[in-house]
């Protein structure tokens, strides 16, 4: 069960449409946290516990790539699921975003239908601590 | 002339945009020849193109209608619960979202590509430098203007007219 859910992006309008996507997933119970850049997340993921982070990729400070390489390299956070979404989508950023350790890149504007099967990746697998 | 490829691209990544993101549709889209100077009450928001092109995109809105697409992004019923800065921001992931399914389009998918960070300001903005296309779009009769510029769009737009 993913309880507590990480959103990064500059925009607000952008952290907006994520929770109401996340809302008709059925995670309105979810506990979310917002952070409007890659380094806020990641001092926010340093002394919080969370199940998931969805980040978007272009942000101020730190972008969401070393977002991910970080989670990636911390010997707590490792194993922590991470999705990007990101304008920028397509199949050579895909790649590149997958060798990193992303769960899934999914495109703006996400919508539920696709949000849904990317998590649906996490439901049934306990590699990820759900 | 305008570059069929650049303009379809163009039309195709404001439209479904806008249209997927607030559920209003675009009544007419018109390629402007000329930037106009830009109305005193207009929000925008430029976006730089980084890679493997280098260029700029706008989008410009009037004051009525970017309030109505944010209230209809966020849901709001109370034109109270909508700030200057909320409906700036919907401006800026609105552009960012439309260079990104433009650039999606016309970069082949074995090359990525790189976006800027938006801006984002309000009264007029007249046009972009080097500006290759500029359309003038119609929501509820209101104005949008989008354009992409910069020298590399420039050679485009030119070639294979």
């Amino acid at each position: 069960m993913i309880g507590r859910i990480l959103i990064a992006d500059d925009s607000a309008t952008a952290r907006m449409f994520i929770k109401r996507c996340l809302e008709m997933c059925g995670y309105q119970d979810a506990e979310i946290t917002e952070a409007e850049n890659g380094l806020e997340a990641f001092n926010l993921l340093k002394k919080s516990r969370v199940d998931l982070v969805i980040t978007d990729l272009n942000m101020p400070e730190m972008d969401g790539r070393e977002l991910l390489q970080k989670i990636r390299t911390s010997p707590r956070l490792f194993d922590l699921p991470v999705l990007v979404i990101t304008s920028a989508d397509n199949p050579a950023l895909t790649e590149e975003l997958t060798r990193l350790g992303a769960l899934a890149i999914l495109g703006k504007p996400i919508s539920p239908p696709v949000l849904a099967e990317a998590l649906s990746n996490l439901g049934n697998d306990d590699e990820w601590g759900a | 002339m305008t570059n069929e490829t650049l303009l379809k691209y163009l039309e195709k990544a404001a439209t479904v945009t806008i249209e997927e993101m607030s559920f209003l549709p675009f009544e007419s889209i018109t390629i402007v020849e000329k930037a106009e100077d830009g109305s005193e009450d207009q929000l925008w928001s430029t976006i730089e193109i980084l890679e493997p092109y280098t260029g700029k995109m706008l989008l410009a809105f009037t004051n009525d209608i970017a309030k109505e697409l944010a209230m209809s992004i966020y849901g709001f019923e109370d034109e109270n619960e909508l700030t200057d800065e909320l409906m700036l921001d919907t401006i800026s992931e609105l552009l960012n979202t439309i260079s990104g399914r433009f650039l999606s389009n016309l970069i082949p998918p074995d090359q990525a590509f790189k976006l800027g960070l938006p801006l984002k300001g309000t009264g007029p903005k007249e046009s972009l430098q080097d500006e290759a296309l500029r359309l003038k779009c119609t929501i509820e009769e209101s104005e949008i203007i989008v354009a992409v510029g910069g020298e590399d769009f420039c050679a485009y737009n030119e070639s294979n007219v």
